[in-house]
């Protein structure tokens, strides 16, 4: 699969949670307080479902969520396992 | 002499530990003096505009200013209404229509809607901070302890919130209790989860004046991950928290847990939904010597009207038991239902003389004389150690992350929409989610903007279903329970 396809799955994913949000242009996401605690559990769930990966808890951190990059590179260290 | 008012225990404070920290976060720690004489200020500004036993709104984020604004209304005479500020600017209307605040308080960033609420919004950081000893004790002389401490907003099953009138003489009988059962001691830290505005905060904030300990205001970005809030609790030393089970299950959940690792926590309470007895035995395994204490009670009695402190070993699958009535509260089940009276009963609903009769009723067991009871509809049972037991709800009400959530009025929104001929909601509790259904020609993507501008974030549906019809029982009502059928068998539900 290339680049582009997981970057797109990604941000359909997260605008399903959250439409108000430009995911692909904001940085911060959780130490600007954009998301907060509810958005976060949807954003897990649903990069669980998009790419059939288990995030484990101890992922959960700040740094891997403040933006799609971070998140893009958590969900590719978890395809495939 | 007797406490009358809660700003003697705030007055205790102040006088005996005067530079001891009260209130703190990250970036703002205010001592008991500090909270006292800020206090005065604010209250001697507010009490020279407004009457005396007036509501105030208090639209700020949980910090220690925000804790001043409410005890500067207490000073003033008059009672506060802490606004979740994250919440649609059409509820906070709609409490305001209830509440008719004589002022709000609010900080800078929230002057624009602030000023929608109320022709008096004045921003805390902006009042006088010298106070007005003879006009504080006049207001303060006037005071009986049946004035209103606080009202609290909470889902209404018809759209409205309800808001649950708190006087201060429950708050003092309440916090006595909390503090002697509770075994609190002189000086303790508070790790405060809850928001202000949620009734779990009135232990944390009055045991704390009490005890003359502090508040630590954990960052609320914390409770998303876990390990930064035990690095919290860690550098900061916290030995007492009062959360709600889903915070306590989302750390046992990451398994950051291990024994030792939390050296200073000697308390953990819990209280607001069920307590799943795997995250229990999960914290005990990392503080064995911990005391562990799991209380229940809807707002209107005041946060807590029974408790269980754990005192054996229970199976990850087992019920924990909510226990005994606290002191000076009595519990009746009747019908199965759990109903409370004592000194924590709530007056009632605010300006909403209905919703009051229908909940706070007269003792049908006592006839001969006036006797409120409040139904809490909750349904309950004895174990056979004697020990009361949740069983649910005998309604459509619901608790998400602690928060009281009425199916009723997220169905109110819903069929408000433009596009909606009918709706409908259901919560299905094995998979966590809310799921609403309607008919009529609306969009999903436009109703989900509709509902956002109506309800806080924790009551959005999870799944929102598009239905050509739906389900009806003999009489004509909406079939939930059939609704629910089609769902799992059309697999709709991810």
């Amino acid at each position: 699969m290339c680049k582009m396809d997981d970057m797109q799955r990604l941000l359909a994913a997260l605008e399903e949670v959250r439409d108000d949000v430009d995911f692909a242009g904001q940085y911060g996401l959780v130490d600007e307080g954009v998301i907060d605690s509810l958005d976060l559990t949807q954003i897990i769930a649903a990069l669980d479902d998009a790419f059939d990966i288990h995030i484990p808890a101890g992922e959960i951190e700040p740094e891997n969520f403040n933006s799609v990059q971070d998140m893009l590179a958590l969900v590719r260290r978890y395809q495939g396992k | 002499m007797s406490t009358r008012n809660v700003l003697n225990w705030l007055e205790d404070a102040a006088g005996l530990s005067p530079d001891a920290v009260a209130f703190d976060q990250p970036e703002k720690s205010l001592t008991w003096s500090q909270v006292r004489d800020r206090s005065r200020g604010i209250g001697s500004f507010l009490a020279a505009r407004t009457d005396s036993r007036r509501p105030v709104l208090i639209l700020m984020e949980k910090s220690p200013d925000c804790l001043c604004a409410m005890l500067g209304t207490v000073y003033a005479g008059c009672f506060y209404t802490p606004l979740d500020s994250s919440m649609p600017e059409s509820r906070m209307r709609l409490i305001a229509d209830t509440l008719r605040p004589a002022a709000v308080l609010y900080e800078e960033k929230f002057a624009g809607t602030a000023g929608k609420l109320s022709e008096n919004a004045f921003c805390v950081s902006g009042l006088p901070v010298q106070a007005d000893d003879a006009l504080l004790e006049a207001r303060r002389k006037q005071h009986i302890d049946n004035d209103l401490l606080y009202v609290l907003f909470t889902s209404g099953s018809t759209g409205l919130p309800k808001g649950v009138a708190i006087t201060h003489r429950s708050v003092i009988d309440f916090a006595e209790w909390a503090c002697e059962a509770l075994r609190l001691p002189f000086g303790l830290r508070f790790g405060s989860q809850a928001p202000f505005y949620f009734d779990n905060s009135v232990l944390d904030i009055y045991c704390a004046m009490r005890m003359r300990g502090s508040l630590h205001l954990i960052p609320r970005g914390d409770f998303m991950f876990p390990r930064r809030l035990m690095t919290r609790l860690q550098t900061e030393k916290i030995d007492t928290v009062f959360w709600v089970p889903s915070a306590l299950t989302a750390v046992a959940r990451a398994e950051v847990l291990s024994a030792g690792c939390l050296p200073d926590l000697k308390r953990v309470f819990f209280c607001g939904e069920i307590m799943p007895c795997g995250t229990l035995n999960r914290w005990r395994a990392a503080l064995p010597d911990a005391d562990f204490v799991n209380m229940y009670g809807p707002t209107e009695i005041t946060d807590v009207c029974a408790w269980y402190r754990v005192d054996r070993e229970f199976g990850d699958a087992d019920s924990l038991p909510i226990g005994f009535p606290c002191a000076n509260t009595r519990i009746a089940l009747i019908d199965g239902e759990i109903c409370v009276s004592g000194t924590c009963l709530s007056p009632g609903y605010y300006n909403a003389p209905d919703k009051t009769a229908a909940a706070f009723v007269q003792n049908s067991l006592r006839p001969e004389i006036p006797e409120i009871m409040y139904k809490t509809g909750d349904l309950g049972e004895y174990n056979d150690r004697g020990e009361l037991m949740f069983l649910g709800r005998r309604d459509s009400q619901i608790k998400r992350s602690g928060y009281r959530i009425e199916l009723g009025e997220i169905e109110a929104a819903l069929c408000a929409a433009e596009g909606v001929v009918l709706g409908c909601c259901y919560y299905d509790a094995d998979r966590e989610k809310i799921v609403a259904a309607f008919t009529g020609e609306a969009e999903i993507r436009m109703l989900k903007t509709a509902l956002k501008e109506k309800l806080p974030k924790y009551m959005l549906p999870d799944v929102i279903l598009h239905r050509d019809d739906l389900p009806r029982t003999g009489s004509g009502k909406i079939d939930r329970k059939a609704l629910r059928q089609e769902a799992e068998y059309e697999h709709l539900i991810p």
